[in-house]
């Protein structure tokens, strides 16, 4: 038997089959992002705006989140809350994304300097404006590298969905891998597949930061 | 002669520290006051306070007649009346020179931006930020040049009187005298102004009237002849035998 049989890739049914599954990979990477930002957009909404104790309230929920695994969250959504494998999938990645993004856009918010907003401020700006105009544009701008690692992870993490037998690639692949008998070649080739993915993402999102990052900032020391 | 601002014995204090312990002052549309001490005596505080970026404890002030700390003031609208000059200018670091300059005009007097746009570079022309420059961004100019640009954005909101607070203080030396030609530029178009400055030969050549605040009052005021060359009170001839002792070492 050798140790890397390249003939299986001839099973063209099996790698169609494969492939297939990045639909759901993707799928499930938006609208685990997707939920994820909007839910993460009200965490820091409440983390940063709310009066004390609220605040903690919500810093609290995402701590929690940030501390299960997320195969743990996967099965107290399926097994526990009783929900179907997809809505769990979609809704686990999404709270979990949440937690990290929300993380992500309060330290983009607290990385603007408070001048700025006192400058906003005395021009007759309302406190609302100042977040339109001042806050949220460089917010945005800032926190694009670390919300594209957010992303990325999300992105591979989609991959532990496996857990719950959604047909996403690596499901698939362990389907067929089982199926021919041989491992090996099959995850070294869905693992070539996640790093294409991982590849082109981080080019799209590099290119989204080149054009939006604020000329000038940080190239100073 | 039109009062513009009035203070009356304004207070402010964090926690147990008392840092305003009631001040009081006027100015007259056209005056020029500066407000000179030493560090910590309060000077900057009493510059946040006058337009509510500090909220201050007790005490009145008036802009024109209106008085700022009613409960039920239109705060965003008095501020637009109150320019603001800052020790670290605070751009707006997303928008170039001119879009900071334009923002008040746009967002907060809702101009047409053709006529926003006159007014924006009239004002950039006025503190001499030179065309090449509009469409940089405040991490790409120097600190003057920033300052300057910051200076615009308040002239342009055409306010009644502009709260200077240190403007120099946080430039280098060889770009001190760009911001302080600017300044003098407003003052010659009659701009009511309020500086906290340490540059004291600048202070004198502007000043209707300096007072000297230490310790959270005003020890004293006078014309810049009587505080500066003539000064009488201890405090002050002390207070000026270091600023100059401190240029001389530069």
């Amino acid at each position: 038997m050798k140790i890397f049989d390249f003939s299986i890739f001839s099973n063209l049914d099996a790698i169609k089959y494969i492939l297939t599954g990045i639909f759901n990979t993707i799928f499930l990477t938006f609208a685990g992002i997707g939920i994820g930002f909007i839910c993460g957009s009200l965490l820091t909404f409440g983390e940063v705006y709310l009066p004390s104790p609220l605040n903690s309230i919500f810093r609290l929920l995402g701590e929690i989140i940030r501390g299960i695994p997320l195969t743990v969250l996967f099965l107290i959504l399926y097994l526990g809350v009783n929900l179907g494998a997809l809505t769990s999938a979609i809704v686990g990645l999404g709270i979990r994304s949440a937690a990290y993004q929300s993380q992500i856009f309060r330290s983009s918010l607290e990385a603007i300097p408070q001048g700025q907003l006192l400058a906003a401020l005395s021009i007759g700006l309302k406190k609302s404006e100042v977040f339109l105009y001042i806050l949220l544009p460089q917010a945005i701008k800032i926190m694009i590298p670390s919300w594209s690692n957010e992303f990325i992870t999300l992105l591979k993490d989609t991959s532990i969905a496996f857990v719950l037998g959604i047909t996403e690639i690596m499901t698939r692949a362990e389907l067929i891998s089982r199926a021919i008998g041989r491992y090996f070649e099959i995850y070294i080739f869905i693992a070539i597949i996640y790093f294409i993915m991982v590849r082109g993402s981080n080019y799209l999102l590099n290119l989204i930061y080149e054009k939006n990052k604020i000329p000038g900032l940080g190239e100073r020391g | 002669m039109k009062e513009v601002l009035k203070v009356v014995d304004l207070k402010k204090s964090y926690g147990k520290n008392e840092v305003l312990k009631g001040v009081s002052f006027s100015i007259n549309e056209n005056e020029i006051k500066v407000i000179i001490g030493p560090s910590g005596g309060g000077k900057s505080t009493l510059l946040y306070c006058i337009n509510f970026l500090t909220k201050p404890n007790s005490g009145k002030i008036f802009l024109d007649g209106v008085e700022l700390t009613s409960p039920n003031v239109d705060l965003p609208k008095m501020r637009e009346k109150i320019g603001f000059v800052f020790q670290h200018f605070n751009l707006f670091m997303h928008l170039d020179a001119y879009n900071n300059v334009l923002m008040g005009l746009v967002r907060v007097k809702k101009m047409k931006l053709n006529e926003a746009k006159e007014i924006a570079e009239n004002s950039l022309n006025l503190v001499g930020i030179d065309k090449k420059l509009w469409n940089l961004y405040p991490a790409q100019l120097s600190g003057g040049q920033q300052q300057r640009v910051a200076i615009a954005r308040a002239i342009a909101m055409d306010p009644r009187i502009i709260l200077f607070d240190e403007p120099t203080s946080a430039l280098d030396v060889e770009l001190i005298g760009e911001v302080l030609k600017a300044i003098k530029n407003l003052a010659l178009k009659g701009m009511t102004m309020l500086l906290v400055t340490h540059e004291i030969e600048f202070a004198k050549d502007i000043a209707n009237e300096i007072m000297f605040l230490d310790n959270g009052v005003i020890i004293d005021k006078g014309t810049p002849e009587e505080m500066i060359l003539n000064p009488k009170n201890e405090r002050i001839k002390k207070f000026l035998g270091i600023i100059t002792k401190e240029k001389e070492n530069v």
